[in-house]
């Protein structure tokens, strides 16, 4: 367990803490997760760097073509904000339902990131949308598109011994573009999900413009289903295509068995049905947007 | 039906106020000068030789104040409840059965020293081929028996014909069930404290079910004599069958003798996971047949429960289940015949209703089904076949039949609770209503278990008017601690604020045996009103000599915390005078009583549920929109107890049914915390309405019945006649998860 | 193993300015139960997945069980021995014993501070909100819709309240 505790008011003061310590410490935002992670041994750290108190890693700020979320801001405060409520319903939606209210209560959106469970629920609609993480290492500010940010079961490129998540940047979804989140689960809160997926769409006179469907735990990372895609975009918007696409993802998604979440035939059976349902609630949200 | 000022009111616990000030202790609460903490090693195989136990590092440890294994124990190794075989420590040179088996117990002076101390401790293991699969041990009992023999449990019922019930039969639907494992998840884990005395004496202060029993367990392995040792049972965190075997009880008073220290363990809710007695798993084969006309001609049933690494509760849970097939119906011919066996898999004991929630749910699931192939209404079916006033129920010629309600009457009263459907399907959300009944027994005369037989209770007035009861019965959360204050209470014409109730302490209360099977109420309401009514004689004896109408003592009434003579208002005297009076007069303000019933020693109740759902054909979700449950309660002593204890029961079946699911793989648990077991919230049950059939039985306590476990009978077969309407499927396998529900619908329908 | 170096921590618990020295390493949970003696606040799973270490940390809602101590420092905690002064009752506990929300009893201190976090915010709650806010604790006994039943007595005492 960690011997040391920091509560630096800055982020410079916060990698100062990181370079002194030289691998043993470790950034803390809301801990739901590594708390767990450090008991059990499945994560070391002898040292804590909570970054709750640094003013410039909270709050949801609409830019000129984007959204930017501070890394530390909670995913109750993502739920709540006005301006995602406008452009993302499906973050709300996801940021609604992960664990529980007290999770949400303390959890951050770049936790949720960093964990690298491979179904977190914001996650997956970051990663729909496209979003860029701002990573503040020893050498400067790098950019990092989520998708690149997952190299494996559990395992996130960002190492909290060394850099800090600042913020995520995602481009705000046009007038034209409809978002979704679905989660099936054994239970209706307090529970992992048995299938859950992210659906971003944008519709130009009648046809698919853009779309990006991305589903888990059908593999240990978050994924697109880029057949789906590739057939959606272009095409127009009917059921057929929708149930087309569907079938696509069904066949690209490779859930594996799972003694607690249920045989991976049947879970790749169920795609189906949730990527239809997902699209087709994205697809009427972008055109109620774009009439209203 | 009579009234009462308090018997039948909404009385409020008597410990409700410490409980929600944050108040009152439980096992993990409590602490004591100098205490150490407590921690096991236990085997990571399933069935393991122990060659040798290497305890030196550990020892050696800083912090650490005592390393005890086999060899501290001087008395028998060995606990367990009905079967006398699950080792208190594994010696070197036995064999391991379980993952999870003790090996060794550190004390320290922290938890986190204690924790590390196990993980110093070096075991040598020779591995043994090891048994998972309940049918392989029934097929070869010989070759893959890991005790001297390979069976925990039996049961054996045959009535009437049954060749001749399956030639009648027009229609038979025969299957084999599943049933999964059901973990008690109760949220307060194993817990306890062990205070040595400077006499040699112990005191334990643990959560468990029969403090008597474990006395018992300690006095018998650590060679001592039940006078030194004296068992607490604090307020508890739930227990549902749980906590009635061996915890942390006999470690903790092994260290704490051995350090002269107090010893605390707090078991870890993996640790409570893997090693306290689950449901029995097992496989139920079911056939059943009826005429065309709806009338049921045979009922025959095998079924093989998995009872784990060690015998526990396994007879009497097998027994329990094979009396609870037939439930309310007449069946002429029938056969009941089921096992349990040892694997090496985690133990399986009692939860609330031990195996009548496996018996009644195949019987209720098959009724449906059987209904179906007849095309007739699954009510109309089930009327059909009903037990009516005077038949003998069928499996239990033995049991109480306590009063005139009839199984129709609950049934409808449940029906007419919830009203008709309102919702209806469409494309992807469909509807379905389900109905289930049953006939759960409950323990009233003992006689089927050992040491249950033989209820005591005391009540003792002090000298200045003040009243204690004192019962040897567990309020583990049930309230019965406050029902036996409004029995006491109403005996002798005072309020429930006027009562004290001491319970479960070894030492201070006579004998109940243990708090299961429904028979709280029944049996130590019944010794408290037995007692109480002892002390008022004599306590209206002193009365009339002093109103000098001695001995007539018929006119007297106790009302008020007075005496007062009926037919002569103005002659009234307080009973704190008559306590002061006896006091100082040599007459005894103690009176102890004895219950043993002279009737059956089972009695029976009816109860029935009422489900609608709605189950989303895309996604496999499951949404229950109504649920009644209506029982057969006798008089209710307590409705606001009574309401929490069938709607708690009722959610546990809901839990069994819809979503619990413990998965163990190769004697592992693989479901070792809270969010991969998963247990109802507060957004998976609707709102429960219970309606209660309030016919007084003859023989309880006011005409109580028991009702602890009755709800968890119904609403597991009610959810799961729901769904199968619902889907227009069979539905066989459970819990019925999301993923389980849709490939359910993917197979072929009902017809 | 390094020895611990304390570190000055400082809290308004249940109103009280309250100082300690404790260890980085220890956690919020274990502060409140073993340091202070406030075992009101339970643990039933030490992972966050009960709900029955729940305290109020600044008007929100946490887990104590996975919160460093030190992260709480300089901040109000309430815990359920802050509600209630001597033997008065706070309404939220008065009710949840009126209509029989106590059960075991091992989950009510978490599911009482959730309703107190409800209340605080939102007097006037509808069922949903009611389950949703108390969807991070699980009770065993299930008690969940006398919990309802619980917060909905509470606001019609306080309706009634307010008309006289």
């Amino acid at each position: 367990m960690w011997q040391d505790y920091f509560t630096p008011l800055t982020t410079e003061e916060c990698l100062q803490i990181l370079k002194n310590f030289q691998g043993r410490a470790r950034i803390l935002a809301g801990g739901t997760d590594l708390i767990m992670q450090l008991k059990e041994g499945q994560k070391e750290a002898s040292c804590l760097v909570d970054i709750t108190n640094i003013c410039d890693l909270t709050g949801v700020r609409v830019e000129k073509d984007s959204i930017y979320i501070g890394a530390a801001t909670i995913h109750r405060e993502i739920a709540e904000n006005e301006s995602i409520k406008k452009y993302v319903s499906a973050l709300v939606e996801a940021c609604s339902v992960i664990g529980s209210p007290q999770i949400r209560n303390r959890g951050t959106i770049a936790g949720n990131i960093i964990s690298a469970a491979p179904a977190a629920d914001a996650a997956l609609v970051l990663f729909a949308l496209g979003a860029e993480l701002e990573v503040l290492t020893f050498n400067g500010l790098v950019v990092i598109p989520i998708k690149e940010v997952y190299e494996g079961l559990k395992k996130s490129k960002i190492d909290s011994t060394k850099e800090i998540v600042r913020g995520i940047r995602f481009p705000i979804p046009s007038k034209t573009a409809g978002t979704s989140f679905i989660r099936i689960s054994q239970r209706k809160s307090l529970s992992l999900p048995v299938l859950n997926g992210a659906f971003f769409v944008q519709i130009d006179n009648g046809f698919f413009t853009k779309a990006s469907i991305v589903l888990a735990p059908v593999a240990p990372v978050p994924i697109n289903m880029k057949e789906a895609e590739k057939a959606l975009v272009n095409s127009l918007v009917t059921y057929e295509n929708i149930r087309k696409a569907s079938i696509l993802a069904s066949e690209e998604a490779n859930p594996r068995d799972s003694l607690i979440r249920g045989a991976g035939e049947i879970r790749k059976a169920m795609v189906k049905e949730l990527v239809a349902r997902g699209l087709e609630i994205a697809v009427s949200r972008a055109k109620q947007k774009s009439r209203g | 039906m009579q009234n009462y000022n308090i018997i039948g009111k909404p009385v409020v616990k008597i410990n409700g106020r410490d409980i929600v000030r944050g108040k009152s202790k439980y096992g993990s609460d409590f602490s004591f000068p100098g205490m150490l903490f407590a921690k096991t090693c236990r085997c990571s195989f399933p069935y393991a030789k122990v060659n040798k136990i290497e305890i030196s590092k550990a020892a050696k440890l800083n912090g650490v104040v005592a390393v005890a294994t086999a060899k501290d124990i001087p008395g028998v190794n060995l606990h367990g409840f009905s079967v006398l075989d699950q080792p208190v420590l594994v010696a070197e040179g036995e064999t391991a059965k379980m993952v999870g088996d003790p090996i060794a117990v550190v004390a320290a002076v922290s938890e986190e020293i204690a924790e590390q101390a196990v993980k110093l401790i070096d075991i040598e293991y020779k591995q043994r081929d090891p048994i998972y699969d309940p049918e392989e041990v029934l097929k070869s009992p010989e070759k893959y028996k890991i005790h001297h023999t390979a069976f925990c449990g039996s049961y054996d019922f045959e009535a009437g014909d049954i060749k001749k019930g399956i030639d009648a039969a027009d229609f038979i639907v025969e299957d084999k069930y599943n049933l999964p494992i059901q973990e008690h998840a109760y949220i307060e884990t194993e817990s306890g404290v062990a205070v040595p005395g400077d006499d040699g004496s112990i005191t334990i202060i643990a959560g468990g079910q029969d403090p008597y029993y474990v006395r018992y367990s300690i006095a018998k392995s650590l060679g001592l004599k039940e006078t030194s040792i004296r068992c607490i049972i604090p307020e508890m965190g739930g227990s549902f069958g749980g906590k009635q075997q061996i915890s942390v009880q006999i470690l903790i008073a092994l260290l704490a003798l051995k350090t002269s220290r107090p010893v605390k363990m707090v078991w870890t809710r993996e640790e409570s996971m893997l090693v306290h007695a689950k449901r029995h798993p097992g496989s139920v084969k079911h056939k059943f047949g009826a005429t065309k006309d709806g009338k049921i001609t045979f009922m025959q049933v095998e079924y093989l429960l998995d009872g784990g690494a060690y015998g526990a509760t396994s007879p009497n849970v097998t027994f329990w289940m094979g009396a609870h097939f037939a439930g309310p119906y007449k069946i002429h011919n029938i056969s009941i015949h089921g096992k349990a066996v040892y694997t090496n898999n985690p133990v399986s004991a009692a939860f609330r209703s031990m195996g009548g929630l496996q018996a009644t749910l195949v019987t209720e699931l098959q009724i449906d089904r059987l209904a179906k192939r007849l095309q007739m209404d699954p009510i109309k079916f089930r009327e059909i076949n009903f037990l009516i006033q005077g038949d003998k129920p069928v499996l239990h010629g033995i049991c109480l039949n306590d009063s005139k309600v009839t199984v129709g009457e609950v049934l409808n009263k449940a029906l007419n609770r919830i009203g008709p459907r309102h919702s209806v399907s469409t494309t992807t959300r469909k509807m379905g209503r389900g109905i289930a009944l049953g006939m759960p027994l409950y323990d009233v005369g003992g006689e089927l278990s050992m040491g249950l037989r033989g209820v005591g209770a005391t009540i003792e007035f002090f000298r200045d008017g003040s009243v204690e009861v004192r019962s040897g019965s567990v309020d583990m959360g049930t309230g019965l601690n406050t029902v036996l204050a409004q029995i006491a209470a109403n005996e002798f014409g005072l309020k429930v604020e006027d009562i004290k109730v001491i319970s479960a302490d070894s030492q201070r209360t006579a004998k109940m045996g243990r708090t299961v099977a429904s028979r709280g109420a029944y049996t130590s309401g019944n010794a408290v009103i037995i007692a109480a009514q002892e002390l008022k004689k004599r306590l209206a004896e002193v009365a009339a000599h002093k109103f000098g109408s001695y001995p007539k003592t018929a006119s007297l009434v106790f009302s008020d915390g007075n005496i007062y003579d009926s037919q002569a208002k103005n002659k009234v005297i307080s009973l704190a005078e008559i306590a002061d009076f006896c006091y100082l007069n040599g007459i005894n303000l103690v009176a102890n009583s004895w219950f043993i019933p002279d009737h059956a020693s089972l009695g029976h109740t009816f109860a029935a549920a009422v489900i609608d759902v709605e189950v989303n054909i895309e996604t496999g979700e499951t949404t229950i929109l109504n649920c009644v449950i209506a029982h057969d309660s006798g008089r209710v002593l307590n409705p606001l107890n009574a309401k929490a204890q069938l709607i708690g029961a009722g959610i546990q079946g809901i839990g069994y049914a819809l979503m619990e699911k413990m998965v163990v793989s190769e004697g592992q648990l693989k479901t070792t915390t809270l969010h991969d077991y998963l247990i109802p919230t507060s957004l998976d049950i609707p709102k429960i309405d219970v309606v209660f059939i309030e016919e007084p039985s003859r023989t309880g306590p006011y005409g109580a019945k028991g009702l602890g476990e009755h709800g968890i009978f119904v609403t597991a077969p009610a959810l799961l006649n729901a769904i199968a309407s619902a889907i227009d499927r069979n539905v066989i396998e459970f819990p019925t998860t999301p993923d389980i529900v849709y490939r359910i619908l993917k197979g072929k329908s009902m017809n | 193993m390094k020895a611990l170096t304390k570190q000055n921590w400082h809290i308004v618990l249940n109103g009280q300015d309250v100082s300690r020295e404790i260890e980085p390493s220890m956690l919020l949970v274990d502060v409140l139960r073993n340091e202070i003696g406030l075992t009101g606040t339970k643990i039933g799973c030490g992972k966050g997945d009960c709900g029955a270490c729940s305290v109020i940390v600044d008007g929100s809602l946490v887990y104590s069980c996975l919160i460093p101590a030190l992260a709480v420092n300089g901040k109000s905690i309430q815990t359920i021995e802050g509600l209630s002064k001597d033997k008065d009752l706070h309404p939220i506990q008065q009710a949840f014993l009126d209509v029989g929300a106590v059960q075991c009893g091992f989950c009510t201190p978490g599911m009482i501070m959730a309703v107190k976090c409800l209340l605080d915010k939102n007097p006037k709650p509808t069922e949903l909100d009611i389950r949703e806010a108390i969807s991070g604790n699980l009770c065993r006994c299930g008690s969940y819709s006398f919990i309802i039943e619980a917060v909905n007595l509470i606001t019609s005492r306080e309706a009634q309240h307010a008309k006289l």
